[in-house]
């Protein structure tokens, strides 16, 4: 009989053992994954957010391939005109000449060009037997030369001044060339004066460039 | 009824002991089961749906591009649709200058003579300097300029003023003519390429001989 209850207390103690035993294994087993699924569960929704933002940027290149087939087509065909939109031929390369890309890209250069900037303005001014007292500007040929085609171009203003001479009319006619010209001029400050048989034209304006545009694939960081 | 519990004290221990492991072995395996599990699927997520995922957006990702990368003269053609956007922009901010020829021409009184007018069109300001046979047609001038009215394609009523803080800044008289140096400010508005605009002046103003010589107008 005593045997017995020593046995018996054995096997409690085995018992209480194990006990022990299962259930520090458990935790072990249970801390762990607790911390290595919250782990896993900020990696699964970090990469969700990748996902999400690389699913933008297919959806977005996708439609981009499909414009691309359009805007080809578009361009060919505002390219391959017989005569431009100035009415003139599109196969010379002189002025007002040349296809209607070459048109718009004069219009609004893609580089900067203060020398050809001038000589615009002094065919301009010249054209209807105005008599040129002053151009002059500022050449940031230096400054510009480091703004690079990206794909997001702001236009960039190119101020002159310019005073001219002549009568009443041509003045009036100069000032209309300058509103029609297919190149924007934007006028700041005009003076006139004189008599109307020989009038003094100053203008303070500006005209553009606009760098080029270009393709180009960025990168964003998700966090 | 009276129940007397006939087992020995070390056998109830032994059986509450073996009830107490069979109760903590099963919890144990549960929890651990089910965190295990939980581990696990989120493994399978992470390591394998979701890698799967980014890799077939890569791959899309840079059929694509190469598609585009492709296209011959793209940046080319970019260039001039970008261009052709940003000019109509430019040419809408233009202000229509031509229009100060006929503005001038319907404000100045037939009497009157400019000698030199000058228009800032970033400060909407301008000044008129010039000469006229009496001080009573500068007056007139002035009050004329203060009273003229425009009308647009969209503002058909023609009640809002062209022109606003009228000053006539100087002025002289010698014994042939009278001189005047009038500052104003104007409305935008009628220099803009948006607009059609009708300028209403007072009956009587215009037909200047706008930069006449000057002084011979008696």
């Amino acid at each position: 009989m005593a045997k017995t209850g020593i046995t018996k207390r054995i096997l409690i103690d085995k018992a209480n053992s194990r006990v022990v035993v299962f259930t520090s294994v458990a935790a072990f087993i249970f801390i762990f994954s607790l911390v290595a699924t919250k782990t896993l569960i900020s990696q699964a929704a970090y990469q969700n957010r990748v996902i999400g933002a690389k699913k933008v940027a297919v959806h977005q290149l996708n439609d981009n391939v499909q414009a691309t087939t359009k805007l080809r087509s578009s361009y060919e065909a505002f390219v391959n005109t017989s005569q431009n939109v100035l009415g003139g031929s599109t196969t010379d390369d002189t002025s007002q000449q040349g296809d209607n890309a070459k048109i718009i890209l004069d219009a609004l250069p893609s580089t900067y060009d203060f020398p050809a900037l001038a000589t615009s303005l002094d065919s301009l001014l010249t054209s209807d037997g105005l008599e040129i007292q002053n151009i002059s500007g500022i050449d940031d040929e230096i400054a510009q030369s480091g703004t690079t085609a990206s794909g997001t171009p702001a236009p960039v203003p190119m101020p002159f001044q310019a005073t001219v001479a002549g009568d009443y009319d041509s003045i009036k006619k100069l000032v209309s060339q300058f509103e029609r010209s297919i190149r924007p001029f934007q006028m700041q400050k005009v003076t006139i004066s004189g008599t109307s048989g020989k009038l003094s034209l100053s203008v303070e304006a500006q005209t553009f460039y606009q760098p080029g545009k270009t393709f180009s694939l960025g990168s964003k960081v998700v966090k | 009824m009276i129940q007397f519990n006939l087992l020995p004290d070390v056998k109830q221990q032994y059986v509450k002991a073996r009830q107490m492991q069979r109760l903590v072995t099963l919890v144990s395996i549960a929890a651990s089961a089910a965190s295990l599990f939980i581990l696990i699927v989120m493994l399978v997520t992470v390591d394998v749906v979701q890698r799967a995922s980014l890799n077939d957006l890569n791959g899309n990702i840079k059929k694509y591009s190469n598609q585009l990368k492709s296209v011959k003269d793209l940046d080319k053609i970019l260039t001039v649709q970008n261009q052709l956007n940003t000019l109509t922009d430019l040419h809408d901010k233009k202000v229509v200058t031509s229009r100060l020829f006929d503005y001038i021409s319907q404000v100045t009184p037939s009497s009157a003579s400019i000698r030199q007018l000058s228009v800032d069109f970033g400060a909407n300001t301008m000044i008129i300097d010039g000469s006229a046979p009496t001080l009573e047609s500068v007056n007139t001038f002035t009050d004329d300029l203060k009273a003229t009215t425009y009308a647009t394609d969209t503002d058909k009523t023609g009640a809002t003023k062209a022109f606003s803080s009228i000053v006539l800044a100087s002025f002289s008289r010698d014994n042939t003519k009278a001189s005047f140096n009038i500052t104003l400010n104007f409305d935008p508005a009628i220099f803009d390429s948006g607009n059609t605009v009708t300028l209403t002046v007072p009956k009587g103003t215009g037909g200047a001989d706008l930069f006449g010589d000057q002084g011979s107008k008696q």
